[in-house]
């Protein structure tokens, strides 16, 4: 398979972090692993493109704020936002981010459902770098 | 005709010139130019003694020998060469000595190839000459009266022979004008007009009106001595005033007046106006005159009179013919000889002809009544308002009236009878009914106890009918009822009641309506009402009239139900005391509840946040339990740590649908949603939930049918509708026998999509199915299973009101199955926005998961 196989799941949970990690591995993908927004951001400004699996309810800096840091920061480029989150209360935060957030995924999660939404974002993502080359 | 003349020459004479000469009334001749006869008639032969018979004549009228020269000379002058005719009376003496005097005429004619010829005729007038003028003209005014008598024109055409008779007389009288004053006696001032004035120069003028003052004394008098019936002569000097002015306008000097009178009124004179101042008139003119004046007043009264009589005739005719009533006349066997066309129309007749000849006899009805009929005529000498009855040509009958009397000419001689008949059917039936309507009426006064009163102040009478009577208990043997009848049987405090109320009509044209009660003997009392209205008859006040009732019942209903309305009104005082006491208390309790409310929503609310958190730390924890579980049963080859392994996971897998269950009750509870509203296609939705049961359903062998048409969409968040679909189709298939049917049917509305999902199984009881709805409610305890916990239709209520649609369910009962309906909104405007590229990147997926299946 061609491309990128980047993951990056940020979560402040280790055990989540170290399932998802397993899963995905196992599924083939390139996953790293972030316990909060800032390090998602230091490992975004070490270049980091991908997939990221953000969850919305962390201490501090949340991935609403996280999402936000990233427009900030101009490190949009070459990522695809899946929102992780284990509440399905939308709150106002998300109010102007939501259009950055390609997916939802609620935990706790079917380990196929995140395998295939991982894949399909992917490729999305993998699209949006090199158009007209898709497929 | 052809003559031999006596100069030798052939002269052709018309026929009507010959037979003139030979009839003329004296001696007649033509002759030539030269005055020379041509041919003579017998009467001239004769005066120049020439024998009857002979042609030679031998005479010229111009010669001086001729006894006519002196009269042809003076009017022929023929040496001027104009020759007219002209007239001279003349005498001549023939040969026999008698003088004869002649009227002598002379017309020229000519000839065109024999020139100039004269006619000459004479009129022997020898008789009358002898006669005096008054003999003469007395016997012209008989002459004249002999004819106006005998051709009777003048009482036919008075205006135009009164004209002729006029001039006539005044020709004969030889006067200087004559004319007719005719007086109207009935305009006054009177007037008097002067008609078919006549000149003896000019021949008619028009007639003056010669207007006459009553106080002209001059004229006075003489009309006074005119109406004794003699002439009357005036002479311009011994009159003045008015007349005086037209003798001297007219240049008279004489004024003849002969009176015409009926029963010393003076109808007209006839005036003759004379010259001189000196004109005398004989006796026997005079009385001539008057004979004539006598004869003209009776031609004209006879003619006037006769004009009266015919205008009244036709008056009466035509008042006959406009005349409802049917009015008749027989003569004296009975047979109609006079009949209004009414009489004709009613009895059936085409016309009043084809009535006229029958006998009054055969009208009546029935015939033997005539006779009888006929001797009450007879004795009476005629009847009034006679009822019979008469049958019209058709036999119907008629009701009628008859009033008639015998008629009898001058003579006393009986004529016939003479009458008018009126149809007095409609009153006959009028008649019927009034009575009937009066019995009815009396009928209706005794039940409604009320009677009909009416007062005659001049008499001071009442005139009552018979329940007025017995509502004041009046021995009914009186006949009328007077004031003191009623004053004395009221109760004495009401007594001035009525003396004040009653006489108002009759002072004061003002009504009443009091009421009273008059004494019984049981020591009761009776309640009557008096309601009355002035009676008035040409403007004035006659008395009144009006009703009396007796409203004793009314009023004992009427005190009865005052003492109800008083003691209702006590009770709603008390009502009223007692629910102010209630508003006070449901205040108070409106107060606490309120205050309740809102402690029990501050409860809600921190239940709702409470699951909120425990939901979220409890998924937390279940995410890497859920995930890694089955990553570590891969590993796992051992048979009986698998198993272990896979309780756990069955376990676990238990947990995380209660937790996700018990988060999603607490997010509908707080109406919040996660905003992935997309369109949905129903039929692959529906699909995939059956796919989720399909364990179940080979499990249980049922059948299921998806009869959803292609391209249904509904606008709503996937998950929403999996929760939905999937709870009611879950419940379907888990409640249904085994072998079973489930039914899913889609109706694509037009701005709404109605799912109906039937199954044939366990049902539910009629009681329980508005419950069924409820939060935690299970129909059967007994059904109780693993994984069901009694929220599934509650969430999906709440699912789909969110949406604005409903959903109802309905069941046979216990065992009979059970359909519940979903009505869901195709566009339901609750949801947030998404970026388009997001929405058709989700559809995109969709589709590729559906592709890879």
């Amino acid at each position: 398979m061609q491309g990128n196989r980047n993951v990056m799941i940020v979560d402040d949970d280790a055990h989540v972090r170290i399932a998802v990690k397993t899963i995905l591995s196992d599924a083939g993908f390139h996953v790293i692993a972030a316990d909060s927004g800032s390090q998602c951001i230091e490992l975004l400004k070490e270049g980091f493109s991908g997939v990221i699996l953000l969850d919305i309810m962390m201490p501090g800096m949340d991935g609403w704020d996280t999402i936000r840091a990233i427009l900030d920061n101009k490190l949009e480029q070459g990522v695809a936002i899946i929102m992780l989150t284990a509440k399905n209360v939308p709150d106002n935060k998300m109010i102007g981010l939501q259009e950055y957030v390609v997916d939802y995924i609620t935990k706790p999660f079917d380990n196929e459902d995140l395998i295939e939404k991982t894949s399909f974002i992917m490729g999305y993502v993998n699209d949006q770098r090199n158009p007209g080359t898709a497929e | 005709m052809s003559i031999e003349k006596n100069s030798g020459y052939d002269v052709q004479i018309s026929h009507a010139l010959v037979s003139l000469l030979m009839n003329a009334p004296g001696p007649a001749c033509i002759a030539d130019f030269t005055g020379t006869v041509i041919l003579a008639n017998d009467y001239f032969k004769k005066v120049f003694h020439i024998p009857p018979g002979s042609r030679d004549l031998k005479i010229n009228i111009f010669s001086k020998d001729s006894p006519f020269s002196p009269a042809v000379k003076e009017i022929i002058n023929i040496n001027e060469g104009i020759v007219s005719s002209a007239w001279k009376k003349i005498t001549i003496s023939p040969a026999d000595g008698e003088k004869r005097n002649l009227i002598a005429i002379i017309i020229p004619f000519s000839d065109e190839k024999s020139g100039h010829f004269f006619f000459f005729s004479g009129c022997d007038i020898t008789a009358e000459d002898l006669m005096s003028p008054e003999e003469s003209r007395t016997n012209m005014l008989h002459d004249l009266i002999n004819e106006i008598v005998r051709s009777n024109h003048l009482g036919q055409h008075p205006n135009e022979q009164l004209q002729y008779v006029i001039g006539r007389v005044g020709k004969v009288m030889n006067v200087q004008y004559s004319s007719y004053l005719e007086i109207d006696e009935n305009i006054a001032p009177f007037r008097i007009y002067e008609r078919y004035l006549w000149s003896a120069d000019e021949g008619f003028l028009f007639g003056n009106e010669i207007e006459v003052l009553r106080d002209d004394h001059t004229f006075f008098t003489i009309f006074e001595e005119l109406k004794s019936n003699k002439p009357k002569i005036l002479r311009k000097h011994e009159i003045h005033g008015l007349i005086r002015k037209i003798f001297d306008k007219r240049k008279s000097g004489t004024l003849l007046l002969v009176p015409l009178t009926r029963e010393l009124h003076l109808t007209g004179i006839l005036a003759f106006w004379e010259k001189s101042d000196s004109r005398e008139w004989m006796h026997p003119e005079l009385t001539t005159l008057l004979v004539l004046a006598g004869i003209i007043e009776t031609c004209c009264s006879k003619h006037r009179i006769e004009e009266v009589l015919e205008k009244s005739e036709q008056k009466f005719q035509s008042l006959i013919d406009r005349i409802g009533d049917m009015y008749f006349m027989t003569d004296k066997s009975g047979l109609l000889i006079r009949v209004s066309p009414s009489m004709a129309k009613n009895l059936g007749f085409s016309s009043v002809h084809s009535l006229l000849g029958t006998s009054l006899e055969n009208m009546i009805h029935p015939p033997e009544f005539w006779p009888v009929f006929l001797s009450d005529i007879i004795s009476e000498e005629g009847v009034k308002d006679y009822e019979i009855q008469l049958a019209t040509s058709d036999s119907q009958i008629i009701f009628s009236s008859i009033s008639c009397r015998l008629v009898y000419d001058d003579d006393g001689e009986l004529l016939g009878i003479e009458g008018v008949i009126r149809d007095i059917t409609r009153r006959k039936q009028y008649g019927d009914l009034l009575s009937d309507l009066e019995w009815k009426l009396e009928q209706a006064q005794k039940i409604a106890r009320m009677g009909v009163w009416s007062y005659d102040s001049n008499l001071e009478r009442f005139r009552v009918s018979q329940e007025v009577f017995s509502l004041l208990g009046i021995p009914k043997d009186q006949n009328y009822v007077v004031f003191n009848d009623f004053i004395s049987r009221t109760y004495p405090p009401d007594k001035n009641k009525f003396l004040h109320f009653f006489p108002l009509t009759v002072s004061h044209g003002k009504d009443f309506d009091f009421e009273f009660r008059i004494s019984l003997d049981s020591g009761k009392f009776r309640y009557l009402r008096m309601k009355g209205t002035p009676l008035i008859k040409r403007n004035v006040i006659q008395g009144s009239y009006g009703i009396l009732q007796d409203i004793t019942e009314r009023k004992d209903v009427e005190n009865h139900l005052m003492k109800y309305a008083t003691e209702l009104e006590e009770k709603t005082m008390e009502l009223d005391a007692m629910r102010t006491q209630l508003l006070d208390m449901n205040r108070d309790l409106d107060d606490r509840v309120r205050k309740r409310t809102v402690q029990i929503e501050d409860l809600l609310k921190q239940k709702d946040e409470f699951i909120q958190i425990i939901g979220h730390d409890l998924k937390t924890p279940l995410t890497p339990l859920v995930a890694i579980l089955p990553y570590i049963r891969k590993r796992i080859t051992d048979p009986e740590l698998g198993e272990l392994l896979d309780n756990s996971i069955e376990d676990v897998s238990t947990i995380r649908k209660l937790v996700t269950t018990i988060l999603d009750l607490a997010q509908m509870n707080s109406l919040y949603m996660l905003s992935d509203i997309q369109e949905i296609y129903v039929k692959e939705m529906i699909d995939q939930v059956i796919n989720d049961n399909a364990y179940l359903i080979h499990q249980k062998s049922l059948h299921l049918v998806n009869d959803t048409p292609d391209f249904c969409q509904v606008f709503m968040s996937p998950i929403h509708f999996e929760t939905v679909l999937g709870n009611l189709i879950g419940n379907a298939v888990k409640y249904s026998f085994i072998d079973g049917n489930v039914t899913i049917n889609v109706v694509d509305q037009e701005d709404s999509v109605l799912i109906t999902i039937k199954d044939e199984g366990i049902g539910i009881e009629p009681e329980q199915i508005p419950r069924v709805f409820e939060d935690f409610y299970r129909a059967d305890n007994s059904r109780h299973e693993r994984g069901s916990h009694g929220l599934g239709l509650a969430i999906t209520k709440r699912v789909v009101e969110m949406y604005h649609g409903t959903i109802s369910a309905e069941s046979g009962g216990v065992g009979k199955g059970s359909v519940f309906s979903l009505q869901l909104k195709k566009n339901p405007e609750i949801f947030l926005k998404k970026r388009e590229g997001l929405i058709h990147t989700i559809k995109q997926q969709q589709r590729d998961k559906n592709a890879r299946k």
